[in-house]
């Protein structure tokens, strides 16, 4: 392989045929799509018109909005209490923070939801306690649009912890550290040097999170608050896929409003810069140590610890009744396709990034981000568009390579979580500057090898975090899996999601639910050690 | 450095083994499919919205007494509709748990009549399209869970009667957005009007507890913490909380009982789980023969014991649970004319502002 | 005495950075710390400012402890500028802002304005950092830090990634700033020609150990070790006697070396002799033949490792 990679050398023509490809794979199914919204609707269309048009908008943009700023407090704070300052804990804190990503959307919505209601946890062990009628007195309706922001945001706030953790500890630490040479306390570093030098990270991140929120489904689809999202999947009940696909385009434009927004709140500059020592952290003692450790703590806790153990206990409860058959060749399924599409979808978008870099005079930047608009739709309806160009590849070579298939499946990620990828590594380079122009140029004019051995190792944490990104983000798809996968293929997602649907609880989805998170997790432990300082 | 060499080579290491890994699987499927068609037991394709276990024993139980493969597709009904119309050459049978994705499935032309007497003979007229396109597996009632302490169920008789002012703020029930409610309420205006359906929805509307959310089962535990008096529920949520490893929701099942409303007229409100054979089956046969399966006595006692549904094939006995809920009366209304409302029913739950 | 180090050691792991490095320097002096990548010099720099904390040692700044084993005065508490060696500039700042960020009280204005005129950025003063140039980026880093009216101000290799052509005039410049500012400094670096160019005394570092510290004339003239010596150019060993190449005559003498190659570089030929079959250097005026024999004296002996 080694003489492989010597002998590799890009051409500009090379470059532009990888980019148009790659547009092509994206582009097709999503255009596929989109391109029903202009075929005659049947009658949700104005039934949507004349009665959710202005809620589900509303809704959307209040949910993603209020997701957002909460995950901004979640995320951002421990990031910065984690990689400036060493407190009790911090090692594993730090961590433990990132763990909420495996954890599906759907299933924390059901988690906490059982906790809290009538025959839940809390009301169980208050009555058991104070009596039934302090256990009235205090019951808390769970089901509530309040309660659903934090918990998505218990979700997704690791979207902008992770990126904010590259951005303190590696990409701006000899700023910080000139910022406290000249007399800055750590509070005004971090107005003053970290949260501003953060910015391009913060907003990728953040988009992510206001994508996914966007996109959500199980968990306010069971609330049951009227979106965009779950708007698209009644008009699509009701028969009428057109109204949907209408629906799903109307998403697409906010998407897109937000991408602006985030483009334009990052601002033009150029942050530039090079790591090799590590900053130093500062010990809190007594009060604030605790007061950060907390923090911290609280936020594992109650993003992942007591979901966690509820559904552990849960588990000890509904072994008996769910069939377990299968159950390691699930999980052999589900870390196997989640690695491998993982580790394919961060490659490709590193080609796609570096593609445009390349073709910037023709507007290649521009082109390559059309490649991320599969971020922006609901899965389901992305998986129409992905059937009919399969259905045609499959009867035109006579096979069934695509639909219905491992293959097909990664591919259906592919168009789908690009945008996961790209983020992280094009913030990475950003804050490069220049590099990205040398990397680049050096593609056409020397050998990849030079690239894994120049450039890569700079982008090692946002090419590890991109990774695990994808893979907790693919390792818990659902739509697309669902409709795309071979026969009789189950993954620990779609078994715990068939329990959760079945019973509407994720008391019988609880089995799956651990294994799966605990999957989620082993990304996480082993390549967090190759950007630990 | 190396660690990144060693990314790349363990994901170029991985996809390799990832497409072996697919190539092997269809390895083992597709020549064991020819193989067995060969054989002429052959195979057949179920896509189902059915997501329960039972379902899964069901086809093992299936494969063993006929040797004929099944392969089976889990998702939501409206996902493999489109599935089979773009893809339609795999697809046997389609299987969902109502009615109005049945009849959606009819009018986009993916399913064919059904051609066996022993289907035709078992399922009663009226849980069957009316040209056999598609034929009901399993009863669903749509009742109302009473409160044992706080209702007399002799002041709870119909439907109608939710909108009674005397329920203000006592009435649990989920999303217009699911499809029982929506049959429900196609049922309401295919036994009055749209207008009047309108105004019965309103009447509900103004007696909620709380606007709609969460599922059956949390409706029952509303009422059973005295938060409401009324649920709106399938009977087999229930079921399911009768026999909950959670003793709190046992007692939670324990404190409603059950109506069957409209019991002096037309009869409680029923919805089918169903199935239908595709257009393009390409093992019609075994399509036929699977159906006829799960319409057999042993199947039908399956659903009702496991999943507490009713048998849609008269003269199976339901199990201990459902017949402890008493007989009763159910409304004779074809089932497809609720499919072919389903669309009206949505626009009258637009307009009635119920969430 | 502006500072005074005592015994500072730190290590990282089990690899020693620092042993026991002490030295101390008085109000206005320039010291370079000059060593070897690796020889801890910039280790030493980030403990003299509090970006690192030493395993043992203490450091005192006018008379102040800041670091021993109970005390430890943070870097924001420090009255020390620091410029790093990849300047360090906030991004997202003009030029202005990040000469005025550490400044405080009223004057901030004028303050800024003394130190634009200093480090003659004048026009420049809006510009973001990615919009000037290397030498300009680094006037900016260095008005930064002397901004703040250091007691001490500390660069960490402030030429390594200038272009050569550049580096004698920014080397100038850098002194003059330096010397208008009246400020003590210590300079990192690992070219003796930065260091023979700014410093009034040099501190060797080799392997965490402080071999030598004295005027570049002391180390040039008494190295403390052959390392020592060998910073300044070749040593030669001729029958048992450290030479150093400009102390080879050549042309006349009476011992005999045969010319094995020859190259021109600043004003003079460097010749590479065969005597006694080991390899010399010598420097002289005129170009010889390859191969021809050359007599030569030596001009003066090097005595390391004395007093």
């Amino acid at each position: 392989m080694l003489h492989f990679t010597k002998r590799i050398k890009f051409s500009r023509k090379g470059w532009l045929l990888t980019l148009l490809f790659l547009l092509a794979v994206v582009l097709i199914p999503v255009f596929t799509i989109l391109l029903r919204a202009f075929e005659p609707s049947g009658n949700s269309w104005n039934l949507i018109t004349e009665f959710f048009l202005s809620r589900y908008i509303w809704n959307s943009l209040g949910l993603s909005l209020g997701v957002g700023s909460l995950c901004l407090i979640f995320g951002v704070l421990p990031a910065w209490l984690v990689s400036n300052f060493d407190f009790p804990g911090r090692k594993w804190l730090k961590l433990g923070l990132l763990f909420p990503l495996s954890i599906p959307t759907y299933i924390m919505a059901y988690t906490y939801t059982g906790i809290f209601d009538s025959t839940g946890t809390v009301q169980h062990y208050v009555a058991a306690w104070f009596g039934q009628a302090t256990a009235n007195a205090m019951y808390f309706d769970s089901m509530n649009p309040y309660f659903l922001t934090v918990l998505l945001a218990f979700c997704l706030y690791p979207y902008v912890y992770s990126a904010c953790l590259i951005s303190f500890s590696s990409g701006s630490s000899r700023q910080l550290e000139a910022a406290s040479s000249l007399g800055s306390t750590a509070m005004s570093r971090f107005f003053r040097v970290g949260l501003p030098l953060a910015k391009p990270a913060l907003f990728t991140g953040l988009f992510l999170v206001i994508m996914e929120v966007l996109n959500e489904y199980g968990a306010v689809q069971y609330f049951n608050i009227k979106t965009l999202t779950t708007g698209i999947f009644t008009a699509w009940e009701n028969g009428d896929l057109n109204s949907a696909v209408r629906v799903a385009l109307i998403l697409l434009m906010i998407a897109m409003l937000f991408l602006l927004l985030s483009k334009w709140l990052k601002g033009k500059q150029k942050i530039t810069t090079s790591t090799k020592t590590p900053i130093l952290r500062r010990k809190l003692s007594g009060s604030k140590g605790i007061l950060a450790m907390t923090f911290c703590f609280s936020l594992f806790l109650f993003s992942f610890f007591i979901p966690f153990i509820q559904l552990l206990a849960w588990s000890t409860i509904a072994y008996k009744g769910v069939v377990l058959d299968g159950f390691a060749s699930m999980a052999g399924n589900t870390f196997l396709v989640s690695v491998v599409a993982a580790v394919i979808i961060t490659m490709v978008a590193f080609l796609l990034l570096f593609a445009g870099n390349l073709l910037q005079s023709i507007g290649g930047r521009k082109l390559a981000a059309l490649g991320l608009l599969g971020y922006s739709i609901p899965g389901a309806i992305i998986a129409v568009g992905i059937i009919i160009p399969f259905v045609f590849l499959d009867t035109t070579f006579g096979s069934d390579v695509l639909l219905g298939s491992v293959t097909g499946l990664v591919i259906a990620y592919l168009i789908r979580f690009l945008s996961v990828s790209y983020g992280p590594l094009k913030g990475a380079f950003e804050r490069q500057g220049s590099r990205l122009d040398d990397a680049s140029l050096s593609l056409q004019s020397r050998p990849v090898k030079t690239l894994f051995k120049v450039h890569l190792p700079i982008l090692k944490p946002a090419f590890v975090m991109a990774v695990i990104l994808v893979f907790v983000d693919v390792m818990k798809e659902l739509p697309m899996t669902l409709i795309l996968r071979p026969m009789n293929y189950d993954t620990l997602a779609t078994e715990a999601y068939r329990y959760a649907q079945t019973n509407e609880s994720a008391v019988q989805a609880a089995p799956f639910s651990i294994l799966l998170i605990l999957i989620g997790i082993i990304p996480i432990l082993v390549l967090s050690k190759l950007i630990k300082r | 450095m190396k660690y990144t060499f060693g990314i790349f080579c363990m994901a170029l290491f991985l996809s390799s083994c990832g497409s072996n890994t697919t190539e092997n699987s269809e390895e083992t499927t597709a020549p064991l499919n020819q193989e067995e068609a060969t054989n002429d037991v052959g195979i057949v394709t179920v896509y189902s919205h059915r997501h329960y276990d039972v379902d899964k024993k069901i086809f093992t139980d299936f494969e063993e007494k006929t040797g004929i493969k099944v392969m089976v597709k889990e998702d939501k009904a409206s996902k493999l509709i489109e599935l089979i119309a773009q893809k339609g050459d795999d697809a046997d049978v389609l299987i969902t748990v109502d009615v109005a994705r049945l009849e959606q499935a009819r009018e986009k032309g993916i399913l064919q009549p059904i051609e066996s007497e022993v289907i035709t003979g078992r399922v009663p007229d009226k849980f069957r399209g009316s040209e056999n396109h598609w034929i009901g597996l399993t009863k669903r009632y749509r009742v109302l869970a009473y409160s044992k302490e706080r209702v007399d169920p002799e002041e709870l008789t119909t439907y109608e009667d939710l909108t009674d002012e005397k329920w203000m703020g006592k009435i649990a029930v989920r999303s217009s957005d699911n499809t029982y409610n929506q049959s429900l309420m196609a049922s309401i205006i295919a036994n009055s009007n749209q207008d009047e359906a309108t105004k019965w929805a309103k009447g509900v509307v103004s007696n909620f507890c709380r606007s709609p959310k969460g599922n059956d089962r949390d409706q029952v535990k509303e009422v059973a913490a005295g938060r409401a008096d009324i649920a709106i529920i399938n009977t087999y949520y229930l079921g399911k909380l009768l026999n909950s490893e959670n003793q709190a929701e046992v007692d939670a099942g324990n404190a409603v009982g059950l109506v069957f409303p409209n019991y002096e007229d037309r009869g409680a409100h029923v919805n089918i789980s169903g199935a239908g054979v595709c257009t393009n089956a390409p093992n019609k046969e075994n399509a036929v023969k699977l159906i006829e399966y799960l319409l057999s006595d042993e199947v039908q006692a399956m659903y009702s014991a496991a999943n507490y549904e009713y048998p849609v094939v008269e003269g199976v006995e339901s199990s201990e649970l459902l017949q402890s809920w008493g007989t009763f009366k159910e409304d004779d209304l074809p089932l497809e004319e609720i499919g072919k409302l389903n669309s009206t029913a949505i626009a009258v739950f637009a307009a009635s502002g119920w969430e | 005495m502006i500072l005074d180090i005592r015994h500072i050691s730190k290590s990282f792991g089990t690899v020693a950075a620092l042993s026991a490095v002490g030295f101390s320097m008085s109000d206005g002096e320039t010291i370079a710390l000059l060593g070897e990548s690796g020889s801890g010099k910039s280790t030493l720099l980030r403990i003299i400012c509090g970006l690192e904390i030493p395993d043992s040692g203490e450091v005192f700044l006018d008379g102040i402890k800041y670091n021993d084993d109970q005390v430890f005065v943070r870097p924001e508490h420090r009255n020390i500028g620091l410029v790093f060696q990849d300047n360090a500039l906030f991004p997202h700042l003009s030029v202005v802002k990040n000469i005025g960020f550490g400044i405080k009280g009223s004057n901030k204005k004028d303050a800024i304005q003394q130190m634009v005129q200093i480090t003659r950025l004048e026009g420049l003063e809006n510009r973001l950092p990615h919009e000037l140039s290397g030498g300009q980026q680094q006037r900016v880093a260095i008005g930064r830090a002397l901004a703040t009216q250091p007691q001490l101000l500390l660069m960490d290799e402030p030429f390594s990634t200038l272009d050569h052509s550049l580096k004698n005039e920014i080397r100038s410049e850098v002194r003059r700033i330096i010397h208008a500012s009246g400020k003590p400094c210590i300079l990192v670096t690992h070219q003796i020609d930065d260091a023979t160019a700014l410093a009034d005394r040099i501190a060797v570092l080799e392997k965490g150990k402080l071999v030598q510290i004295g005027s570049s004339e002391e180390l040039y003239e008494t190295p403390s070790s052959l390392y020592v010596a060998r910073l300044f150019g070749t040593v030669n060993e001729i029958d048992g006697k450290l030479v150093r190449a400009e102390h080879i005559e050549v042309g006349t003498g009476e011992k005999i070396a045969s010319l094995e190659m020859q190259y021109f570089e600043t004003g003079n030929y460097v010749l590479q002799l065969n005597y006694k079959g080991k390899l010399l250097q010598a420097l002289s005026q005129n170009p010889f033949t390859v191969g021809e024999q050359i007599p030569f004296t030596i001009t003066k002996e090097l005595l390391v490792g004395v007093k």
